[in-house]
């Protein structure tokens, strides 16, 4: 997500969608005209490296952190910044540092494999609704609403509630319950493809609708997926967090950004180790907004304006 | 207009049955069942398989889940919701005795999220690019990502903990004489970053509808006619600005139960929310459902009202829906 080239870039094969309103210059494919025009967002650009170094971070973990996250050293207990841990250590001696490390792990892999399938079956189902009309529309949309009628974190906590909590049952709840925006962009996106001239020039010389809808549709929709999905990223970090920190989501010992805010929920620890909740607090709020300046700036370069984001 | 609302009614219904049958589902998977809800699981174990058996046929656990789900919703009709696995009480009572503290909650945040967000969005709108336009966009996006129960724990920190202004727990003072101010000021920290959230989003809305009304050339034209600025921004375009800031309106309420659950737990508000995340932790998904249906029932409620509000006020909508129908 720190690049827009490789995600914009599928653009340029499928059609002249988004060159349509633009002023496109001689050699410039749709997606370079975007990544240029993201570059120019420098909001954005602050976030995507934020957001490069937040991901570099996780990815070498063990060579960022220098304590193991779950070792207890049970003569550094409660211990302030400074000195041999860095960031202090928690009620039980681990290093606050090397935990919030690792607990970016568990963060990026919920938003990353929550978003990536919840958009996988929203895009099925919105291309199918989209593409065939009908009853299938009104069966698909009407579950769409059904869905949407209900606050997703109460949802995820019924079903998390029936399953129980760790952080596989948080990535498939959040990866199952959270399509319905992916599904209704990309009916939108495909009902609006439906009436193009290229779609009927590919029917007329026979492609079936899966070729169709795969070959010549999808590549058309990625742009606002994208979009969609680099939001999604964000909520599926804050929904996380927000289980963790209620004790429904990963679960102890494994680190996350949320279950340490969860441990230092008790008001002793709240006002004498503030150390212990504001830098995990402050890692969820710079990642998060590091994504939605993305996703805004992604917004702004791929002119969205007639989406609805 | 009453034939619009009425086929808008009737479209929400199959979304509440809808809403009841992904509850059902999650729940027939649940560990536990409505026998395990009455009985203590630990007498239970003590006696014969027969007698469980029988028990068991007493309560139609033996039918088929779709049979259950029939039953159950005929119960749910009369106001019978179960009874909760771990409190062994009805569940509508329980949820019967939260609703109030949500309600103030919320509607405390509402007022908040109104007062603070639609102006702040027109001062937004009105000074585009601006430096005020740039603090306040840069402020929503920092309080949109963010997450409430930070927000909250320092807002404990700095105005409970160090400046010792406000209570951080409960609905009011342990053993004192109840009292408005008392109640008002418990109130106070919950409630405003609960309406923090939702004033970031109306302002989101309203800037983005003001910007659009105020490039109209009805606003050029009253320019033109030397009104002044304030009858311009205020009797001109809010008041068409607003009209699609309504329809947030039923957006909203899904935020808002959402916010509250995390802002309960926080602060310890003993409202509905702190009681799902009871549940939750308790494994105790038939009171959850409770607390999804009322939820639904709420959300359908205020997105037709949002309608309602949104007829009465663009006489277009009205018209053209029903010259439509």
């Amino acid at each position: 997500m720190s690049d827009a080239g490789p995600q914009a870039e599928p653009v340029e094969a499928g059609g002249s969608v988004f060159s349509g309103g633009v002023a496109v210059g001689e050699h410039e494919t749709p997606a370079r005209l975007a990544f240029r025009r993201f570059l120019r967002h420098r909001l954005a650009v602050t976030g995507a490296v934020a957001l490069t170094l937040i991901i570099l971070a996780s990815l070498f973990a063990p060579l960022v952190a220098d304590h193991d996250p779950f070792t207890v050293d049970l003569r550094a207990l409660r211990q302030a910044p400074g000195g041999a841990y860095r960031l202090g250590t928690d009620l039980i001696g681990r290093d606050v540092w090397s935990r919030v490390v690792y607990g970016g792990r568990t963060s990026l892999s919920v938003g990353i494999l929550a978003v990536s399938l919840y958009a996988l079956i929203g895009s099925f189902l919105g291309a199918l609704a989209g593409y065939y009309g009908g009853l299938l529309d009104q069966i698909i949309m009407r579950f769409t609403d059904t869905l949407m009628s209900i606050p997703s974190l109460l949802m995820i906590i019924l079903f998390v509630s029936v399953v129980g909590p760790s952080l596989t049952s948080v990535i498939v709840v959040i990866g199952l319950l959270g399509w319905p925006g992916a599904c209704r962009l990309m009916r939108g996106q495909i009902l609006s493809l439906r009436e193009e001239e290229f779609i009927t020039a590919a029917r007329a010389v026979g492609a079936g609708p899966a070729r169709i809808i795969i070959k010549h549709m999808l590549p058309n929709t990625l742009g606002p997926l994208t979009v969609l999905a680099t939001f999604g990223v964000a909520q599926a970090i804050l929904l996380e967090a927000a289980l963790s920190f209620l004790g429904l989501g990963v679960q102890p010992p494994t680190p996350s950004w949320g279950g340490m805010l969860h441990d230092a929920q008790s008001s002793t620890v709240l006002s004498t180790m503030p150390w212990l909740w504001m830098t995990p607090g402050f890692a969820i709020a710079i990642t998060v907004l590091a994504v939605n300046f993305i996703g805004d700036g992604l917004r702004d370069a791929i002119d969205l304006r007639a989406v609805d984001l | 207009m009453t034939h619009y609302l009425l086929r808008r009614l009737v479209i929400s219904i199959p979304v509440l049955f809808g809403v009841t049958i992904i509850a059902f589902t999650a729940l027939s998977f649940a560990p536990g069942d409505p026998l395990t809800a009455r009985i203590d699981p630990g007498i239970l174990a003590q006696q014969s398989p027969e007698w469980i058996a029988e028990r068991r046929h007493e309560l139609g656990l033996d039918q088929p889940v779709p049979v259950r789900y029939a039953k159950w919703l005929a119960g749910v009709l009369k106001g019978d919701l179960g009874f909760s696995v771990v409190s062994h009480r009805p569940i509508a009572e329980e949820l019967a005795s939260r609703l109030p503290a949500t309600f103030q909650l919320m509607g405390a945040a509402l007022l908040i999220g109104l007062c603070v967000g639609i102006p702040c969005g027109v001062i937004s709108a009105v000074k585009q690019h601006g430096k005020l336009d740039y603090t306040l966009t840069s402020l929503t996006m920092v309080t949109i990502s963010t997450p409430t129960f930070f927000l909250g724990m320092l807002a404990i920190y700095v105005f409970g903990v160090q400046l010792r202004l406000l209570p951080t727990s409960g609905m009011a003072t342990l053993g004192a004489p109840p009292s408005f101010g008392d109640r008002l000021s418990h109130l106070v920290l919950p409630a405003g970053i609960l309406g923090l959230g939702n004033a970031a989003l109306l302002m989101r809305y309203t800037r983005a509808a003001m910007l659009e009304v105020l490039r109209k050339e009805y606003i050029t034209t009253a320019r033109a006619k030397g009104l002044s600025e304030a009858t311009i921004i205020l009797r001109h375009a809010l008041r068409n600005a607003l009209i699609p800031v309504i329809t947030v309106f039923g957006l909203l309420l899904p935020e808002l139960v959402a916010g509250a659950v995390v802002t309960e737990q926080i602060f310890a508000w003993p409202g509905m929310g702190f009681m799902a995340v009871r549940a939750a932790a308790n494994r105790d998904p038939s009171m959850l459902m409770g607390v999804v249906l009322v939820v639904g029932i709420g959300v359908l409620l205020s997105n037709l009202l949002a309608d309602i509000a949104y007829s009465v006020a663009d006489p277009r909508i009205r018209y053209g829906r029903e010259r439509s129908s």
